[in-house]
């Protein structure tokens, strides 16, 4: 994966006075940089106080925050239940760690298509409601999810939460590269980028473009013949398929899972990562999700009440830039 | 055969008849106006025609199919399309966004989730082509809310075009629009009507725009059908005179 790839991945909010060709140079740089920077994160994490394990932790809940944003930022849906994905995700891949196979790959394959599949099952019900609505019956799906898991103590470890798993090295051909803090990092990277390329691929697709249509004008988009209610469901398949694949990746992170996963708490955490970093911004959640980890760890050790000083900047954000930390930073290029 | 054949139809709100007995024959490739006073029914003749709703009573035929009970998207795709009162446009994407949208819904490709390289060329041609047409190359990579009234005007009438309509409806084309956008709109609807080979039927208050570019105008008043002719005979008819035009284009 290099940035390369992304060369001519147009932001497709960005509507600057430019012909594509101007646009695809310019849209250049932001990528090779977010590249760089994630790829020598090992690097320089310890120069700056962090460790790798914190890099990793940001990449899995920026993936997860990503996967939302197709929908939040993208399709205009505000979906409250993303950690049930996440969380289920993260549950079936301890699942087969335990009792299928001891294998990294099955249980990030597996906890993909369990975050994809409940998703797709759950969204005809969710996608005939809109705003609110939406946001309420996908809050009321992740509290479901989250009781079942809570109560069936024999199976997911109830509130204690699932122990007694571990990521496994992985196997090819003529040798076994154990999964080390550093090497896992660059496993989430690889899962990362893979979903990264396939969002930005997504975007420039006319499915992408009619996800935003759907945010934009959804009674236009019934005079072109297309049903708003098909383009959000499959938004939020897709990101219930992404979320899985963050959860199964946060599972082994920690070798550890419990039911603060899939609460709605962290679906909230989602949302505030997009709308942070700029949920109009094809990089927006991952920044978002820097931005919170660092807040999580640099202001709690100051006081445990971090979280109302990030609510504090949510607010400050939401009031003065409502397009997000990359929104700010967009303007400046602009003027 | 005509193109459009609205035959005895009737439309009522619970107790209020707001259409009552209406033929209207559009043929193909004519312009035609539908004039008269508010609450004439004028825009209910058109959500009926369109597919918003069905009619009460009566029927409708587009190209001698019944089309009477046919929703919004099956009337699209047999190429009936139509613009609205209030500009319903993406307001935030650009020009060349907003008629891509378009373009790709009519190719029927909207749900997929990549493109070859040949249909993307495809796309593009057929976008340049419509801005083109309609003059907003220029303007092809500026927000469509940055732009002039008018010109968001003539973005809901290319993207209109981008759904390959054979029956273009017209709701109010001018509406808002200052003396010169207003000129600059019916020189392209003229244009329009004959580089796309189209049949037209307009909505609109202004009498002179109708006069000057409907071929043949059908009039309304209160829900029934008055009269029908050409701009001439409209204009020496004296019912016509007495419930609509007050004398003032006579």
């Amino acid at each position: 994966m290099t940035a390369k790839e992304f060369e001519s991945t147009p932001s497709p909010h960005l509507t600057l006075p430019s012909s594509p060709k101007q646009r695809d140079l310019r849209a250049y740089l932001p990528h090779a940089i977010v590249w760089v920077v994630l790829l020598t994160a090992p690097l320089w994490m310890p120069l700056v106080g962090g460790y790798t394990l914190l890099a990793t932790r940001v990449l899995v809940l920026a993936m997860a925050a990503m996967g939302l944003n197709l929908l939040l930022g993208y399709a205009g849906a505000l979906s409250f239940g993303q950690a049930a994905f996440f969380g289920l995700g993260g549950y079936a891949a301890g699942e087969t760690l335990m009792h299928l196979a001891p294998s990294t790959p099955l249980a990030l394959l597996i906890g993909m298509l369990t975050g994809g599949v409940i998703a797709a099952i759950l969204g005809p019900i969710a996608v005939r409601l809109r705003g609110i609505y939406f946001a309420m019956i996908t809050i009321a799906f992740g509290q479901a999810f989250y009781f079942i898991v809570v109560n069936w103590n024999s199976f997911t470890g109830g509130e204690d939460g699932l122990l007694g798993f571990s990521r496994q090295p992985l196997h090819f051909d003529t040798m076994t590269v154990p999964l080390s803090g550093i090497n896992y990092y660059y496993l989430t990277l690889f899962c990362f980028a893979v979903v990264a390329a396939l969002v930005a691929a997504l975007l420039r697709s006319p499915l992408g473009h009619a996800f935003i249509a759907v945010r934009e004008n959804e009674r236009r988009l019934q005079f072109f013949g297309v049903k708003a209610g098909t383009l959000l469901w499959i938004a939020f398949t897709i990101s219930g398929f992404i979320a899985g694949l963050a959860g199964a990746l946060y599972a082994q992170l920690n070798n550890f899972i419990s039911p603060a996963a899939l609460h709605w708490t962290l679906s909230g955490d989602f949302v505030m990562m997009c709308v942070l970093g700029g949920m109009r911004s094809f990089w927006g959640p991952l920044l978002g999700a820097g931005i919170y980890v660092v807040a999580e760890n640099l202001l709690s050790s100051y006081t445990d009440n971090w979280m109302s000083l990030l609510g504090l900047m949510f607010i400050l954000i939401v009031l003065f830039f409502p397009k997000g930390v990359l929104g700010i930073l967009r303007v400046r290029v602009k003027a | 055969m005509s193109l459009l054949n609205v035959e005895n139809v009737s439309k009522k709100f619970g107790q209020l008849a707001a259409l009552s007995d209406i033929h209207l024959k559009v043929e193909k490739g004519e312009i035609r106006a539908l004039l008269g006073p508010n609450g004439a029914g004028k825009t209910t003749l058109f959500n009926l025609i369109s597919g918003m709703f069905a009619p009460t009573t009566g029927s409708i035929h587009f190209n001698d199919d019944e089309i009477t009970q046919q929703s919004v998207e099956q009337r699209v795709r047999t190429g009936i399309v139509r613009t609205f009162q209030i500009t319903e446009i993406f307001k935030e994407l650009s020009v060349y966004e907003n008629l891509r949208i378009a373009v790709e819904s009519d190719m029927g490709i909207s749900l997929r989730p990549w493109l070859g390289s040949t249909q993307k060329q495809a796309v593009r041609r057929r976008v340049d082509e419509l801005l083109e047409a309609t003059q907003l190359a220029s303007k092809a990579y500026r927000e469509v809310g940055e732009l002039a009234h008018g010109d968001q005007r003539v973005v809901e009438v290319a993207m209109a075009l981008a759904m390959s309509p054979r029956l273009l409806l017209l709701d109010e084309p001018t509406a808002g629009m200052s003396d010169h956008e207003t000129e600059h709109m019916v020189q392209l609807i003229r244009q329009l009507h004959q580089e796309f080979d189209l049949t037209v039927l307009f909505v609109e208050h202004d009498m002179h725009l109708v006069f000057n570019l409907a071929q043949r105008i059908t009039i309304l008043d209160n829900g029934r059908w008055l009269a029908e002719g050409t701009p001439q005979e409209i204009a020496d008819d004296e019912r016509v005179q007495a419930a609509y035009l007050g004398g003032s284009a006579a």
